[in-house]
């Protein structure tokens, strides 16, 4: 990527974008990755199905570039309207969404167990990404959102906030009662290998 | 549209997909003005939501103020009946209404959400609630009342629920307004009610402050009892402003409730008979003005 791009903040080029259309192909070369991810890990993941939904993502992010508040990260607007494509996405299908971990789940533990959650849990490092999967698939969606937001998009609070249309305050509270629930989930099941 | 296939590795290329969609179909950004007219509508809702809400607030006010608390003992068995009777019930229900819909706006503002929900309730009850109070200070309550009362004909106004219960001749009692003026030793009188009705009245058992109020010339609230009802005799036994012609301040109602007070307070006994401190006859005696429920 051309370096001048790559040294524009999103705001400059959706700045950029609203006077050359073409400016837009930067920020789908920026978001594309961590959005194809985000989505598959909310569950969808049929390739054909992801394109469909990333460029759904894409085309109406591209209608609504008005309607981005410069005052907020362009990352938590673009994360938002992924959010809802995907949902809409397994709305239309009518099926429950199976999430897909795409990163190591060592990592993910040791965020999960981080000292911020008041609940102390010492999970095994050798659990491995399928069973975390799985175990996330039967909490709360509600909780599964946040978690997946903290500790597999990596996002803070305010972002989650902003993402899930929900007040920074319940993100704290979702995440505590999601690690919570997911922890229950995990013992109850013997996931421990 | 084919798949367009990245050489690096063979993924299909999404943004050159959608570059193209954004081009073969003219696919263009909302106007910024779109935006801001849909941001603008929703806070021009909320204005109107509250404002709705403050008038319900106004007018509950106004309805809670200006209720008979002086004569409730003696027309009604308790004081939750009598306050189930004066609370409008309809604007309660608009109230209740209109914060629940300004609470959902105010969710669906652009940055709404990130107010925790006892914060937005919080704030539109606060909002609501100070604005119906000052509307209220400023008269919109009774006015609007009044006005609503005379216009829609199903609207149940204080004013008209007041002479729903007043204007019952059988029951005892007439909201009348004075014919000519009081003579003196003069014991019977001509009063029309607001219905049209002309009754020769007898006051030989009103009070010189009864006398005072009948002959302003103002329309009062009468009690006492019909004694012949084909030729339209009534024996007044009380006299009570009618406070529906003009709004009073605090002050004046409290005056007028403790005169109230002091013409009826402590008069009906355990049956609810009223017991009348300067009667001359014998019709006002044991007089019972505790009337069935308006509504």
């Amino acid at each position: 990527m051309d370096p001048v791009i790559v040294s524009l903040s999103d705001s400059d080029i959706v700045n950029q974008t609203l006077v050359d259309s073409n400016y837009f192909g930067y920020l789908i070369e920026r978001y594309e990755e961590k959005l194809k991810r985000y989505i598959y890990r909310l569950g969808v993941n049929n390739k054909e199905d992801q394109l469909d939904v990333m460029q759904e993502i894409f085309i109406k992010a591209y209608k609504n570039l008005n309607s981005f508040d410069t005052t907020l990260s362009f990352s938590s607007w673009i994360y938002r309207i992924a959010h809802n494509e995907a949902v809409s996405w397994y709305r239309k299908q009518k099926v429950r969404p199976e999430g897909h971990l795409v990163i190591d789940g060592d990592e993910v533990l040791k965020l999960v167990s981080t000292k911020e959650d008041g609940v102390e849990i010492d999970f095994d490092r050798q659990i491995n990404t399928k069973e975390l999967t799985a175990a996330l698939d039967k909490i709360d969606k509600k909780y599964k959102d946040v978690l997946i937001l903290r500790y597999f998009e990596d996002k803070e609070y305010s972002e989650i906030s902003d993402i899930l249309k929900i007040p920074t305050g319940s993100v704290g509270t979702l995440v505590l009662r999601g690690k919570k629930q997911l922890y229950n989930v995990i013992n109850h099941k013997n996931l421990r290998i | 549209m084919e798949p367009i296939i990245n050489n690096e590795n063979n993924n299909v290329d999404l943004k050159s997909q959608v570059m193209d969609k954004i081009k073969c179909e003219s696919v263009h950004p909302h106007s910024r003005s779109f935006f801001k007219l849909k941001e603008f509508f929703i806070k021009a809702v909320l204005v109107v939501l509250i404002m709705i809400a403050a008038v319900a607030v106004s007018i509950t006010t106004f309805s809670l103020i200006y209720g008979n608390y002086a004569l409730y003992e003696i027309t009604h068995r308790s004081f939750w009946l009598f306050l189930m009777d004066i609370l409008p019930y309809v604007w309660l229900i608009i109230f209740t209404l209109m914060v629940f819909v300004a609470i959902y706006n105010v969710r669906c503002m652009k940055t709404g959400y990130r107010y925790a929900l006892w914060k937005i309730i919080g704030g539109t009850l606060l909002l609501s609630l100070s604005t119906g109070l000052a509307l209220h200070l400023f008269g919109l309550g009774f006015f609007l009342d009044q006005k609503f009362g005379h216009i829609f004909s199903n609207y149940d106004s204080q004013e008209n629920r007041e002479i729903k219960f007043w204007q019952n001749p059988d029951g005892g009692r007439i909201v009348a307004v004075l014919d000519g003026e009081i003579s003196e030793g003069v014991s019977v009188i001509t009063v029309s009610d607001i219905r049209g009705g002309v009754w020769r009245t007898n006051i030989i058992d009103l009070n010189p402050h009864d006398l005072e109020l009948l002959n302003n010339g103002k329309k009062v609230r009468m009690v006492g009892q019909i004694i012949k009802s084909d030729t339209s005799e009534f024996h007044a036994c009380g006299v009570f402003p009618w406070i529906f012609d003009h709004e009073y301040s605090r002050s004046e109602l409290r005056e007028l409730r403790d005169v109230a007070k002091g013409r009826f307070g402590q008069m009906n006994d355990n049956d609810g008979h009223t017991k009348l401190p300067y009667i001359k006859s014998e019709i006002c005696e044991g007089l019972q003005i505790m009337m069935p429920r308006p509504r």
